[in-house]
């Protein structure tokens, strides 16, 4: 078992709050699209750098927000944004990588950090990351990169906490051997 | 399952690996990568004084407070204190001052030399600037559609980005997006649901000309051939010939796509279709995309090509 994509009790008290922001939102509220925006812009990046370089996920990060915004009116259920909208950042990391402009290039910034070896070996770390399976990877990239804890994941994706703290466990369980046979033929 | 609560939520005796990995992945984290305001609240010059870079007037009824800091150009470190100024306000750059403003908590905008700006309102939901003219580089973090920067010709609204924008007195200017997109709009443009070519999304790595009197022109990629970039220039001034559009349609690179789509309403009907297939034949399209409404301009039609052709942009 991955993941299990059921509301966690826990998340009530948070997902009714949601519900009164989504649904001001909705009514055209910008102040309550910027909450919104402020609350689950860590799990949105997240999702996407599980799946993108760095420098595209903070650009996707922008295009994922503003699909959001154009399409707030089908959301069916307001109680559920936080899955919502990382579905929507699932879509648009794998339509980016479907259409990746071959002409693509790594920033310079990027570039110059490679040079540097703690950032040559975070580069290493984080495109091993983006190889486990999609529920371990996307976690772990919550937990590891964005410092969200295993009940906040639970509470913003709408996974169980046992199918989160299990997907952690499993996760990091594969990344360590993953990293260590890197190491062992490096 | 092993002790995790490490891994879990933080709490217990720190796995060594676990925390090493955090360190380690810690550049990549969002907050990490955002840009730091930081304000010099001791200058060894007070410039808006000394040399009296900014010219203001007070509305009666301030409502809005923006904070803006002026710096030599060339030397950040002269600079001065922190000035709070009100919507209403005029800035007013010398060619060796620049003025850093600071837009709420979403970003910072950097004034060049001889520019003019005008604050407008900052509040939650809308942080408005006027340029009258000069250079501005704004950077933003924030949902879209809360940051506008109004010129004579257009106004830029913000989608989550860093961008250039520079216009003259007259309202010519050019936009040039670094990262994420920006939208510009059309001159008289208040429709809340705007045609399709009523606003220009201009994406990262793309510019887009301003044109006093027309407002924004063609989109393209900085990285487009100087034949193709010349041949949009025909294509706007209409004086697009027939080569003009050999060149557009010869070779274009997917994410050309952006400047055929924006220019397909200043051909004429009987070279449209060259454009439109020329744009099929780099560009997966909708599965239900009918060559002839496209040709015809039919707005549904138009929307959902773009939609497409956004991956490519």
């Amino acid at each position: 078992m991955q993941e299990t994509r059921q509301p966690a009790p826990a998340a009530d008290a948070d997902a009714s709050r949601d519900a009164s922001i989504v649904a001001a939102a909705r009514a055209g509220d910008r102040g309550a699209f910027a909450r919104l925006h402020r609350r689950y812009e860590r799990l949105v990046h997240g999702i996407l750098l599980s799946r993108v370089r760095p420098d595209e996920a903070d650009d996707l990060l922008q295009d994922v927000f503003v699909a959001a915004l154009e399409r707030l009116g089908t959301l069916a259920a307001v109680r559920t944004f936080g899955g919502w909208i990382a579905q929507i950042a699932r879509h648009r990391a794998i339509d980016h990588l479907r259409r990746r402009r071959p002409t693509s290039e790594v920033p310079d910034d990027l570039a110059a950090d490679r040079n540097d070896a703690a950032s040559r070996e975070a580069a290493e770390v984080l495109a091993t990351l983006q190889t486990l399976p999609d529920a371990y990877r996307e976690t772990l990239t919550l937990r590891l990169v964005e410092g969200m804890t295993g009940p906040e994941i639970a509470e913003q994706t709408g996974l169980t906490p046992g199918s989160v703290r299990v997907n952690l466990h499993r996760g990091m369980k594969l990344l360590r051997e993953r990293l260590g046979q890197e190491s062992s033929h490096g | 399952m092993d002790d995790d609560r490490y891994l879990w939520d933080g709490s217990g005796a720190p796995d060594p690996e676990v925390a090493r990995l955090e360190k380690l992945l810690r550049p990549y984290r969002l907050e990490r990568r955002r840009r730091p305001w930081r304000f010099v609240l001791v200058a060894a010059v007070l410039i808006l004084l000394g040399t009296g870079p900014a010219l203001w007037s007070l509305r009666s009824t301030p409502t809005s407070r923006w904070d803006v800091v002026f710096e030599r150009v060339g030397d950040p470190a002269d600079r001065g204190h922190v000035v709070e100024l009100r919507d209403g306000n005029w800035i007013e750059t010398l060619p060796d001052v620049r003025a850093r403003v600071r837009v709420a908590d979403i970003g910072e905008v950097l004034v060049e030399g001889e520019s003019r700006l005008r604050l407008g309102v900052s509040r939650p939901e809308e942080h408005r600037l006027e340029l009258a003219r000069g250079t501005i580089e704004a950077t933003i973090l924030a949902p879209p559609r809360l940051f506008f920067v109004e010129t004579p010709a257009t106004t830029a609204i913000d989608l989550g980005c860093a961008y250039r924008l520079e216009v003259d007195e007259a309202g010519n200017g050019r936009l040039d997006v670094t990262s994420g997109f920006v939208e510009l709009t059309r001159p008289g443009v208040t429709s809340d649901r705007p045609g399709p070519f009523d606003v220009v999304y201009v994406p990262r790595g793309a510019s887009c000309p301003i044109d006093a009197d027309a407002g924004p022109g063609i989109p393209y990629f900085r990285g487009a051939p100087p034949d193709f970039v010349a041949a949009l220039d025909r294509l706007v001034s209409a004086t697009a010939d027939r080569d003009a559009i050999d060149v557009l349609c010869a070779a274009p690179s997917a994410s050309e796509t952006l400047s055929l789509w924006y220019g397909l309403p200043l051909v004429d009907r009987a070279a449209r279709g060259r454009v439109v297939d020329a744009i099929a034949r780099v560009a997966t399209l909708p599965e239900d995309f009918d060559r002839e409404r496209a040709i015809a301009l039919d707005p549904e039609t138009l929307l959902a090509l773009r939609k497409e052709l956004n991956l490519y942009w």
